[in-house]
């Protein structure tokens, strides 16, 4: 899975920039997603690759639409130094997974596996450690979001 | 405890449940909780206590946009909510008519919903699944914050304003990472509320969850983080450079020609911060396209009232309703490539106001009004 390495400090008007973002359908937001920063994005995106950002990916405007645009783009999760903290909610409850930890050893267009659920990634011979979501948020994330999760469990639970 | 906890009544980094009081989003993320809110719920929980502002892009300059907003009067005529279509902005409008009262726990579905902190309640944005949960559960889950408690002391020089005060305290938290954090003000308080809504409206950009300005009830005696003081006498107008809000340097050493400047939003277009723009530009030209734009409807009313829309227009500026206004780029005066924009705004993100080729920089309703004169950044130390 291909690793797409952004900067530190991606706001949600670089994901999806406030212009572009008239839509509710996924499929159109998953073209616009990076649409000025990063046009290839987009077009080049495989499902199951992997965003890598550095401090505070995703801070700024609560706009869910920059969560669901990558959900939609069909990559597999995003690793961060840090999250903004609505965009973090955002995905979780979009069931993507997310990983925190030191990202500077990953680099755009790098091959790796990674485990979501276990915080584990493999870069050819290396792997390292990084936190993973805990107890009640990736079990969210392995619902597929929180409407399923509190559909199943008839109830918003954090148990 | 913290003023967190004695709302939350929990202990900082627990998780928990709480009720919400009051919920609210706008036509740009109503959409999207509409699309959430439909996949599981049929009927929003207490519809009474949830309030829809029609604020980002209104009125409709598209028919997509003008097709979308149906959709959500439609969705808010079938579960029986208040739209506010052209009342303003939603965190102006909200505690303006009466809405936040008997409220403790608010969430918004709009990232500068802690504006509200300014009236001493817990108040967070969230994401459009979050509100729609919420919306039908009557409830949601929040991680306590830690809190940073920031003391202020002294009174702020004349031409300084709360928006150079958050500048100076966003500059200072550089390196020092506030997410998932709250922040908390305590000591000299003596703001008007126009501008104490400014401290909360702009925390946010320190990737603060939500801040919280003392009200005189709470006890103020938990474990913080991190205690700063801050001296207001010593502040001095400053601005944000491109393309962060903490990228700021004094307004003295930043010589910069601009093409726009916009007076207004959630950050600084109430009357107080207005009244004192008219002050500047009573008499004088702008130099340079300036649009000045009231956060809300009974705002805009005062500021016929005082005389204030009058002196604005003799001086050459372009009015627009109550609203966000160009702050995210959509309409009313989106930026061109290469132009430099100065915004009394709380985000200066590339692409923000339009092309991601213009630079934006931020400062206070006093700064850009001298600057707006100048047709540069200028100090209004040096001119006024």
């Amino acid at each position: 899975m291909r690793v797409w390495k952004f900067w530190d400090n991606v706001s949600t008007d670089e994901i999806t920039p406030g212009r572009y973002n008239l839509t509710k359908d996924p499929q159109e937001l998953a073209k616009i997603a990076f649409i000025e920063v990063r046009p290839e994005f987009s077009q080049n995106v495989k499902p199951g690759d992997v965003i890598v950002g550095g401090r505070n990916f995703g801070i700024g405007s609560s706009r869910e639409s920059a969560a669901l645009a990558l959900k939609a783009s069909g990559i597999s999760g995003i690793i961060a130094k840090s999250f903004g903290r609505i965009f973090y909610r955002n995905c979780i409850n979009l069931g993507i997974p997310l990983l925190i930890g030191d990202t500077d050893w990953l680099n755009d267009g790098d091959e790796v596996e990674v485990d979501w659920k276990r915080g584990i990634v493999r870069k050819g011979d290396e792997i390292r450690k990084f936190k993973p979501l805990d107890g009640f948020l990736f079990e969210i994330v392995e619902s597929g979001g929180i409407i399923e999760y509190v559909r199943r469990r008839g109830d918003l639970c954090i148990e | 405890m913290t003023i967190v906890e004695e709302l939350l009544n929990a202990k900082a980094g627990e998780a928990v449940i709480r009720e919400v009081d009051l919920i609210y989003a706008h036509d740009g993320t109503m959409p999207l909780i509409i699309e959430s809110f439909r996949k599981t719920f049929t009927k929003v929980r207490k519809p009474d206590r949830a309030f829809i502002f029609f604020d980002h892009v209104y009125p409709a300059p598209t028919v997509k946009i003008a097709n979308l907003q149906r959709e959500i009067r439609e969705f808010a005529r079938e579960q029986g909510i208040r739209i506010f279509e052209g009342y303003g902005i939603s965190h102006q409008v909200v505690p303006e008519d009466g809405l936040l009262e008997g409220a403790k726990i608010i969430i918004g579905a709009d990232s500068h919903t802690p504006t509200l902190g300014a009236f001493g309640v817990f108040a967070v944005g969230m994401g459009a699944t979050d509100t729609a949960i919420a919306l039908g559960l009557g409830k949601t889950w929040f991680r306590v914050p830690e809190s940073v408690r920031v003391n202020l002391e002294g009174r702020l020089g004349k031409n300084v304003m709360a928006m150079d005060l958050m500048l100076h305290l966003i500059g200072l938290l550089r390196g020092f990472d506030m997410n998932y954090k709250a922040l908390e003000f305590f000591g000299n308080l003596d703001f008007s509320i126009d501008e104490k809504m400014t401290i909360a409206n702009f925390s946010v950009e320190t990737n603060a969850k939500t801040a919280i300005l003392d009200n005189g009830t709470f006890s103020g005696d938990g474990d913080y983080l991190r205690e700063i003081t801050i001296e207001l006498g010593q502040i001095e107008p400053l601005v944000a450079l491109p393309h962060h809000p903490s990228n700021v340097e004094r307004v003295e050493r930043v010589k910069r020609k601009i093409d726009q400047v916009f007076i207004g939003s959630c950050t600084n277009g109430r009357l107080e911060q207005l009244r004192k723009v008219a002050e500047i530009l009573e008499g004088e030209q702008v130099s340079v396209r300036t649009f000045i734009g009231p956060a809300s409807r009974k705002i805009y009313l005062q500021m016929i009232k005082e005389g204030i829309m009058q002196r604005l227009i003799d001086a050459g500026v372009t009015l627009l309703p109550p609203g966000c206004g160009p702050c995210l780029g959509r309409h009313m005066g989106v930026a061109g490539d290469g132009e430099g924009i100065l915004s009394t705004t709380n985000r200066n993100f590339k692409g923000r106001m339009g092309s991601p080729n213009a630079e934006i920089y931020l400062a206070s309703p006093v700064t850009a009004a001298v600057s707006a004169i100048y047709g540069e950044i200028t100090n209004p130390e040096d001119v006024l």
